[in-house]
């Protein structure tokens, strides 16, 4: 058994899901820190409350080291800012990958440190994203470093190892299972009424309209089967990773393993997971959140799977482009 | 740099597998959710007794003759023992993901608030009161962008144990924004108004509660 785990780490595939991670979780991040520039946020979040910030933990002089740091070199919040923008433009396009990723996550730490309520779950998740990222070869293709080193933007596609992949799938499914078994409250519950999604949307700060309406008959009914199938879809990510073995072993017998690759498990979870976070989205204010973890969601698939899919994106807006082309001719 | 004889990429892959299977160790103990550092006091808190009645009656429902007192007493005894067994279990990592901030901990909408808050703003302009803005209400909606962005809304937030510490500098700044804003306005009021969620067929909620008041005049010139 230790024999094969140790294997597992060692295996190797091309590191284009995680370089797909790479660049989706910095485009939503670089949206967020846009949307912070623009509302004019950086003293507010992460200056000391002498300098117009708003935490009493944003200290110059006892605060992290990195925010010390920043601060004695007198770059000041706009500067803390800058230093996020920049490694995350890097990390995203993939120039000197690595450093780019050590040094935002370090620097995206400290500003939870100085401010901890802004700093919600979904910054923890990206950062720990992001620090995982930094471990691998995310950066060799679709990247600047790939064109650096082989003269392609697409890199040469070489195998790499694999474990940050597997690293990135696993936080994923812990994340889920752990939000589904913190959700004690009865109201997620059976006996609770499942009334908690009802409760949520009903909150008029994360509510982006008025859904009073919810309280009808056949809506209210509609929001308790969604809180269920919520509750039960997040409990049940850690069958992720078995529908993952049982793909791997497809030529074993067994009728569950016959049953999850019949079913085709992952893609059913995943159209949920979408389903899911898009309706967050459209209903609720919650920011980069839904985004973020859809950002995470191409590391569940095999690079091959991930570049099947962004060819057939592409040959489908080019056959689009040929034809409006051949419109206006 | 020459590498030792002995270290073999045997040797080298193992470690490296050790080291992951750490890394996920951790990881899940950390993620695991716990009560916290639940005390008797939190059992007071409006939301925190509430789900507690509800579990009361659930297993009284079921048989059992428990009171709400030795409810309360065995889960705060519980939540503690569970967090010091989990304080000691995750000692070798807090250091590393602290200044990484990579904590796990996912708790998300765990408790769904039935007494949610909303951020009011008043300003003194002129001779009269005016309400600004009032969260999830169209008509009150000034500036409503920016404070309903999730980093600003989670300085004034609240959770069960009451305001964020960045609360007060959050209203102190923004009484700043609005009498820059409003040249004409003396006195900016921030408070939070609790307002209770009822469910369809429950009667109606009583008269929402107002807490939290900070208010703020302009500085003399």
């Amino acid at each position: 058994m230790i024999r094969r785990f140790v294997e597992l780490f060692d295996e190797r595939e091309p590191p284009h899901a995680l370089a797909a991670v790479r660049i989706l979780v910095a485009l939503v991040t670089l949206f967020d820190l846009a949307v912070i520039a623009l509302s004019d946020l950086p003293a507010w979040l992460w200056a000391p409350l002498a300098e117009g910030g708003s935490s009493p933990a944003a200290d110059a002089a006892t605060g992290p080291l990195v925010y010390r740091l920043i601060w004695g070199l007198g770059f000041g919040a706009y500067g803390l800012w800058a230093i996020l923008l920049l490694s995350l433009l890097c990390f995203g396009a993939g120039f000197f990958t690595r450093t780019a990723g050590f040094v935002f996550v370090f620097t995206y730490a400290a500003t939870a440190m100085v401010n901890d309520p802004a700093d919600r779950g979904i910054d923890r998740a990206i950062r720990i994203m992001v620090l995982i990222l930094s471990f691998s070869a995310a950066g060799k293709v679709w990247s600047i470093d790939a064109w650096r080193k082989t003269g392609s933007f697409r890199g040469d596609g070489a195998p790499e190892s694999a474990w940050p992949r597997y690293l990135v799938f696993a936080q994923l499914v812990l994340t889920y299972a752990a939000a589904g078994l913190s959700k004690g409250s009865p109201l997620w519950l059976p006996w609770g009424g499942y009334v908690a999604l009802y409760v949520i949307l009903r909150d008029p700060v994360y509510a982006n309209a008025d859904y009073s309406f919810l309280a009808e008959p056949l809506p209210f009914f509609i929001t308790q089967c969604a809180t269920a199938v919520t509750h039960a879809w997040e409990v049940c990510a850690p069958l992720l990773l078995l529908a993952a073995h049982y793909r791997r072993t497809a030529d074993r017998p067994g009728r569950l393993r016959a049953l999850f690759n019949r079913v085709h498990f992952r893609e059913v979870y995943v159209t949920f997971g979408v389903i899911f976070h898009l309706s967050l989205a459209f209903t609720m204010r919650l920011g980069i959140f839904p985004f973020a973890m859809l950002a995470f969601y191409p590391a569940l698939f095999r690079p091959d799977e991930v570049t099947g899919f962004v060819d057939r994106v592409r040959s489908f807006f080019s056959k689009c482009w040929a034809r409006r082309r051949l419109g206006a001719a | 740099m020459r590498v030792p004889s002995w270290f073999s990429p045997g040797l080298l892959r193992a470690l490296r597998a050790g080291v992951i299977a750490l890394v996920v160790l951790f990881s899940v103990i950390a993620a695991i959710p716990t009560p916290g550092n639940f005390t008797h006091e939190t059992l007071k808190q409006p939301t925190v007794r509430e789900q507690l009645l509800l579990w009361l009656r659930i297993l009284n429902v079921l048989g059992s003759s428990v009171t709400e007192q030795e409810l309360g007493d065995g889960y705060v005894a519980f939540a503690q023992g569970l967090q010091r067994v989990r304080r000691t279990l995750l000692k070798p990592y807090n250091g590393l993901s602290r200044i990484t901030g990579t904590q796990q901990g996912w708790a998300l909408f765990a408790t769904p608030d039935t007494r949610p808050a909303r951020l009011v703003v008043r300003a003194r302009i002129g001779k009269r009161v005016r309400l600004l803005y009032r969260s999830g209400d169209a008509e009150h909606d000034y500036d409503a962008d920016f404070l309903e962005y999730r980093r600003v809304r989670a300085l004034y937030n609240p959770s069960r144990s009451g305001p964020p510490a960045t609360y007060a500098g959050f209203a102190e700044r923004l009484s700043e924004r609005i009498f820059d804003a409003f040249p004409d306005a003396r006195e900016v009021t921030v408070s939070l108004e609790y307002n209770r969620i009822t469910l369809p067929g429950e009667a109606e909620a009583g008269e929402a509660e107002e807490a939290d008041k900070l208010s703020f005049r302009r500085k003399a010139e």
